[in-house]
């Protein structure tokens, strides 16, 4: 059994199939959620690359997490399983999305903005305390990478009837395929355009956690109907 | 025994043919006016140079450069558009049906155009761009793969707004001869136009950007469908005009398309008939091409315009993309057109301040040098209204072409 027919070897086909995803499937339904969070927080070109890295460094995680977790009960996981547990895993990174998105929607200034700095540079906190790493981001990628995608499944499917394959390294290699999306560039790019309308930053973080925050409701009242 | 057959005309074919004279007749008469004022007042000269030129563009891009008709258009019930051979048809030896990114809002819909407006032209290749290769799409045969069409896009963009800036937008923008002759008719009724306030003003210039990102966001969400079959919008079946229509939200709102819809009619690049009896459900109540968003949103500019001058032209994301790529730092250096100010000559009247359409205020407020601002439309109004000899400037490639006069001497 291969994964590719075009490529034989099972690690290089995982990394191939997540870079064909990345650069279609992953990068539309990613694109909303990353951008918003943008939006909200205010992030310029720079931040809103590392940002990107930050939400893709958590499905990446995801990914390792769950390779780790099939590799381990091998013989617990199997197809009816997946499909259980497609059905419930949307809810975490819905109620995530929620989460961040009442947290933009409500603050009251944006942590980037000038009055932050100027308030950052009164109280004497240094700049590297401030720019810690994103968690918010994280756990909005780490959550994400948790709903299964159908070739994350099938790479899994595969990886328990090829015993030869280890499914933590195909899960990695998938996501980090999965990670080289134009995403990257469009996080940046969103961040650096909205950066160009400093009168409407108020405005565009309150659209961007409106936008997560309906987001977030739409994902948990489909996975709860269907 | 000879039978002729007499068609029926249709009301609709009558007001098709009514606005067709009307806009044939309406660009003359303009044209005519022009020269008479012209001729009248040359203190202005440069103002009536710039309205023959709009005027002259419309044809141009709306017509082509026709040397044709070497084929039929793709898609007949449109309209029977001829085709170019010079650029609408090769570039680079390859044909590009689409036509020339020029930046200029002007849409251009049956086959073979020759320029058409490069927001659509990006909201449409740029995603899924790796997918879409030859073949069939938008209506027409394409020989060029999405990758080589969204290079060609935005080299033309990128080039044009380097060399010549904002340029565009005060000479040669069908949709900016629009807004001046709002601004014309304003006068004939003696109608002092309004002012915005400034904070007002740069935050319309500020929503350009916001616009800008919106539309590259949602054409890559919308373009989802084009690869999944995920459908975001009801009523838009896969294949289907309006499904792929989606994938440019921008043109949905767009104020051009109405009037080049109506343009096209009249030149008789487009059937009215078929364009105006086709709707397509939600949000197509108007017409095969216009939505009833697209309505909304001319009303609403010609009301801005009738107040505010150049009103569009503070928002349009078009001239926001242009200022962009225009005052990019590696760029910037090269910039073709420039307006330059010498300091020691302005008395800071506030002349240029209080003639200029988009309401820019850096020529006033700037101490000197290079004073082209993203605002700027580069009409040259201040130019030719600064009373003072030399004190502003207009530099091609670093040589000044147009300085302005003295003219308050011959006043008497």
């Amino acid at each position: 059994m291969t994964l590719l027919p075009e490529i034989p070897n099972p690690y290089l086909a995982s990394f191939a199939l997540g870079l064909l995803y990345g650069l279609t499937f992953c990068t539309s339904v990613c694109l909303p959620y990353v951008t918003s969070y943008i939006a909200g927080i205010g992030a310029g070109f720079r931040k809103g690359v590392i940002v990107t890295s930050i939400y893709n460094s958590g499905r990446v995680t995801a990914y390792a997490l769950i390779g780790g977790l099939t590799s381990l009960f091998k013989t617990l996981v199997s197809d009816a399983f997946f499909l259980s547990y497609q059905k419930y895993s949307p809810i975490a990174f819905g109620v995530t999305i929620i989460l961040i998105g009442t947290s933009i929607f409500l603050r009251k200034k944006s942590s980037t903005g000038t009055c932050f700095v100027e308030k950052r540079e009164h109280l004497g906190i240094s700049k590297k305390l401030t720019q810690k790493f994103d968690l918010r981001a994280f756990s909005m990628g780490f959550t994400r990478g948790l709903v299964l995608c159908p070739p994350l499944v099938a790479l899994l499917l595969a990886a328990l009837t090829l015993s030869q394959i280890n499914p933590i390294v195909l899960t990695v290699l998938f996501g980090l395929g999965t990670t080289m999306s134009p995403l990257l560039i469009l996080g940046g790019a969103t961040g650096w355009l909205l950066n160009k309308a400093p009168l409407f930053s108020r405005w565009i973080s309150k659209i961007g956690g409106g936008i997560l925050l309906l987001l977030g409701l739409n994902i948990l009242l489909n996975t709860i109907i269907h | 025994m000879v039978t002729c057959s007499r068609r029926r005309i249709t009301m609709t074919e009558i007001i098709a043919e009514i606005l067709r004279a009307t806009i044939i007749a309406g660009i003359i008469l303009a044209g005519i006016l022009a020269i008479l004022i012209w001729i009248k007042d040359q203190t202005k000269k440069i103002s009536y140079l710039r309205v023959f030129i709009q005027i002259a563009a419309v044809p141009v891009i709306f017509l082509g450069l026709i040397i044709g008709p070497f084929g039929l258009p793709q898609f007949p019930p449109v309209g029977n558009a001829p085709r170019d051979a010079v650029v609408g048809t090769n570039i680079f030896g390859a044909p590009f049906p689409d036509g020339l990114s020029v930046p200029v809002l002007a849409c251009y819909y049956p086959s073979g155009r020759t320029v058409t407006c490069p927001i659509w032209q990006i909201q449409g290749y740029i995603f899924p761009f790796w997918n879409t290769g030859l073949g069939f799409g938008w209506g027409v045969f394409y020989t060029t793969t999405g990758l080589e069409r969204l290079a060609i896009v935005f080299g033309l963009v990128i080039g044009m707004s380097i060399v010549l800036g904002r340029f565009f937008c005060g000479w040669v923008c069908p949709f900016g001869l629009y807004m001046d002759l709002i601004i014309r008719l304003r006068k004939t009724f003696k109608k002092r136009y309004w002012k915005l306030s400034e904070r007002v003003n740069i935050g319309l210039r500020q929503l350009r950007y916001v616009i800008i990102a919106a539309f590259l966001i949602l054409s890559f969400v919308f373009g989802t469908q084009a690869i999944i079959g995920l459908q975001l919008v009801p009523g838009t079946e896969r294949g289907e005009y309006v499904y792929s229509y989606f994938s440019a939200p921008f043109c949905q709102i767009c104020p051009v398309k109405p009037l080049s819809v109506l343009v096209e009619s009249a030149l008789g690049l487009m059937d009215f008939t078929f364009v105006f009896s086709n709707t397509k459900g939600l949000l197509y109540e108007a017409g095969y091409y216009v939505t009833s968003l697209n309505v909304a949103v001319l009303v609403l500019v010609t009301i801005g315009a009738f107040a505010f001058r150049r009103f569009w032209c503070r928002i349009c994301p078009l001239g926001g993309l242009i200022s962009i790529f225009n005052r990019f730092p590696p760029f910037k250096w090269v910039s073709g057109v420039r307006l330059n100010k010498i300091e020691e000559k302005c008395t800071k009247c506030g002349i240029c301040k209080r003639v200029c359409p988009p309401q820019v205020t850096e020529v006033y407020e700037e101490k000197g040098g290079d004073v082209t601002s993203p605002g700027c439309i580069l009409c040259f109004r201040c130019v030719e209204m600064c009373p003072y000899e030399n004190c502003l400037e207009i530099r091609v490639a670093g040589k000044p072409i147009y300085k302005s006069r003295s003219w308050l001497k011959g006043l008497k």
